[in-house]
């Protein structure tokens, strides 16, 4: 069953720390049990979400490779 | 000890960042820390002393008349009375703002900032100013030493682009004290 996504976010061409610092605004704008969908090509982008997402007690829970270096995440708001 | 992820997000940690330096590259790396800390959860307090100021002031160029020439103005943390006529020409040659902050190596008279911000525009990485901006919508807090504020007669909060409180070592230290991270740059 397709997941229902709540809010997308798109950090595409912006380096490291500028995705966790739009997550974070994103995520305050959520409720606990929302999903966020990140897409992002950063170079250490999946690594710096699953950080972010073990720190502050998020799921990721789906990621998929896309176009142009592009990874897209999904993220369970928990905490 | 081994924590679960709902004990790692309860116990929020408090980090404080001394920037002292007024050159690109550390304040730069000081406000990635300050905002990237602060988004992973961390509650982060930045305090700048003497040319780091600098990057949380409005920018002037260096030519501009008023810089130069302009009335020192008063404000919380200043004694006017003490004013002396030296502190215009620190007020004059000072680089006030992000956008003209010297790089502390390769800076050949303000040609390396402009080549190292070009790279950082190019790649898509944060200028100082955003990170400014990003740090201050994610709640880290902003502190500007007393002393410094008196000695190079900063006008707050009209010489600022940020909202910041001004204290002394006596604030440092009860921050510093239930501090996790510290660290000055």
């Amino acid at each position: 069953m397709p997941q229902v996504i709540d809010l997308r976010l798109d950090v595409m061409g912006v380096c490291c720390p500028l995705p966790l610092i739009q997550a974070a605004q994103s995520i305050r704008t959520l409720k606990r049990g929302q999903t966020l969908q990140i897409i992002g090509n950063d170079p250490i982008f999946e690594t710096s979400i699953r950080d972010f997402c073990r720190a502050n007690g998020h799921d990721v829970l789906e990621v998929t490779p896309g176009d142009n270096h592009g990874v897209s995440m999904l993220i369970r708001v928990g905490g | 000890m081994i924590m679960s992820n709902d004990t790692l997000a309860k116990s929020k940690k408090k980090g404080v960042i001394l920037l002292v330096s007024g050159e690109l590259d550390k304040a730069l790396l000081a406000l990635e820390i300050a905002a990237g800390f602060q988004a992973m959860g961390m509650e982060m307090s930045m305090w700048f002393v003497l040319y780091g100021a600098n990057c949380l002031r409005k920018p002037r160029s260096p030519f501009s008349l008023t810089k130069w020439f302009g009335k020192l103005r008063g404000g919380p943390g200043r004694r006017p009375e003490t004013d002396v006529a030296l502190q215009r020409v620190v007020r004059g040659l000072n680089h006030d703002g992000a956008r003209y902050l010297p790089l502390s190596q390769l800076n050949y008279a303000g040609v390396g900032p402009m080549i190292f911000r070009h790279i950082l525009r190019r790649k898509g990485m944060a200028q100082v100013e955003d990170l400014v901006a990003g740090a201050r919508d994610l709640g880290v807090r902003f502190t500007i030493c007393q002393i410094c504020v008196d000695a190079m007669a900063f006008s707050v909060p009209d010489d600022l682009i940020v909202e910041a409180e001004i204290k002394g070592v006596s604030a440092y230290y009860l921050e510093v004290e239930t501090a996790d991270y510290n660290v000055t740059f």
